[in-house]
């Protein structure tokens, strides 16, 4: 070991002493004016309509559900075997649509959850074609099924604010 | 958070800092876009810092700060002034930032088999030494701090850097107090063995 050797609290001292600003390698304000070019501001007034929104989005799955849940119902065996994906999407429709009914609609949203779902969404169509061209392909069943768990997960996640702080967002 | 002291000397310049950005965050929220530039002008170095501290990485960090500006701008609104604005737009960086890094290892976690697979993947997308030493040349801890283990980089930079407490960042990383000080202790730790190791050199 050195003389110069450094202890924890030393590690620390120097931690607060970094400096608070670093300059990045390139100009990152293009990029900033070119995505708020097309980004609407989200107005308080907005932000709680768009509560009020969730509700009737919710409400709208309603008869989706019921015609899924009765087209499951009816249809035979068969042709359930057939194509496999129409009962597990039903079955995460509904799973959504109660997550939607039941939040608690007054914790504000945290993260920018719903451009994450549109992510899961795209990959969720994208699975969805795939499998109408390899039906029984088992990593493409995985996937799916990840897909939807994902969003379910998110949904979750999205009306549990975890920083104090951040209440105000 | 935990403030730092403030010399009195730089209480007036502080005191100035505040009173722009109120300014700023009005004509934000009357949807002057020349206001983004102002505050991206003020606090974009700072928003860059924590981002390429906390990710380890440069051109995450640069996403980081991107993203950062354009959801101050969507939701300026949602700033109601109850605390200062650098802590709000500090919150709302820490939390994009931890996001994005929580989005891309949930993604390839849900692509990829198992949890030991993945933590291979993961750890195959790391920062490369290259780059931080560019980037972080400033300092030397700093490249040492971008070569932890996320979640001790994490923990550490908010804590030691940050100022934030072991509660609030149980909240972010959704981890137990006890986790996020054992993760701190770990940090120092590394951090302290590898400087150690470059002085012997």
């Amino acid at each position: 070991m050195s003389i110069n050797n450094i202890e924890e609290k030393d590690v620390l001292t120097q931690a607060q002493e970094l400096p608070k600003e670093l300059t990045p390698k390139r100009d990152l304000w293009a990029g900033i004016e070119q995505a708020i070019a097309k980004t609407p501001q989200q107005s308080g007034y907005e932000t709680n309509i768009s509560w009020q929104q969730f509700g009737k989005i919710a409400a709208a799955f309603a008869p989706i559900a019921l015609v899924l849940g009765i087209w499951l119902s009816t249809s035979n065996e068969a042709s359930v075997n057939s194509n496999w994906t129409n009962p597990l999407i039903a079955s995460y429709e509904i799973q959504k649509k109660q997550l939607l009914q039941n939040v608690n609609l007054e914790h504000p949203i945290v993260n920018n959850w719903q451009s994450s779902m549109k992510e899961l969404e795209l990959a969720e169509k994208a699975l969805i074609k795939a499998l109408k061209n390899q039906p029984e392909d088992p990593a493409l069943m995985k996937m799916l099924n990840q897909v939807y768990q994902s969003q379910i997960s998110l949904i979750q996640k999205a009306y549990k604010p975890q920083l104090q702080t951040y209440h105000q967002i | 958070m935990s403030s730092n002291v403030i010399a009195p000397e730089q209480f007036k310049g502080q005191t100035n800092k505040v009173e722009q950005d109120d300014l700023i965050v009005a004509q934000l929220k009357r949807g002057e876009q020349s206001a983004l530039r102002k505050l991206y002008n003020i606090h974009g170095k700072r928003v860059y810092a924590l981002s390429l501290r906390l990710s380890g990485d440069r051109e995450i960090a640069e996403d980081i700060t991107q993203e950062v500006f354009v959801q101050i701008w969507q939701k300026i609104h949602n700033f109601r002034g109850d605390s200062k604005f650098s802590t709000w737009l500090h919150s709302v960086a820490s939390n994009v930032a931890i996001s994005h890094m929580r989005k891309q290892k949930a993604w390839w976690r849900s692509w990829f088999g198992s949890d030991e697979q993945n933590e291979t993947e993961l750890a195959n997308i790391k920062t490369d030494d290259d780059l931080t030493n560019h980037d972080l040349s400033r300092s030397g801890l700093d490249k040492h701090i971008a070569k932890l283990p996320e979640q001790a980089r994490i923990v550490f930079v908010l804590f030691a850097i940050e100022g934030w407490r072991h509660e609030e960042i149980s909240k972010e990383l959704n981890i137990a107090v006890g986790s996020s000080k054992s993760q701190y202790h770990r940090a120092k730790q590394l951090l302290q063995i590898t400087i150690n190791s470059e002085l012997d050199r």
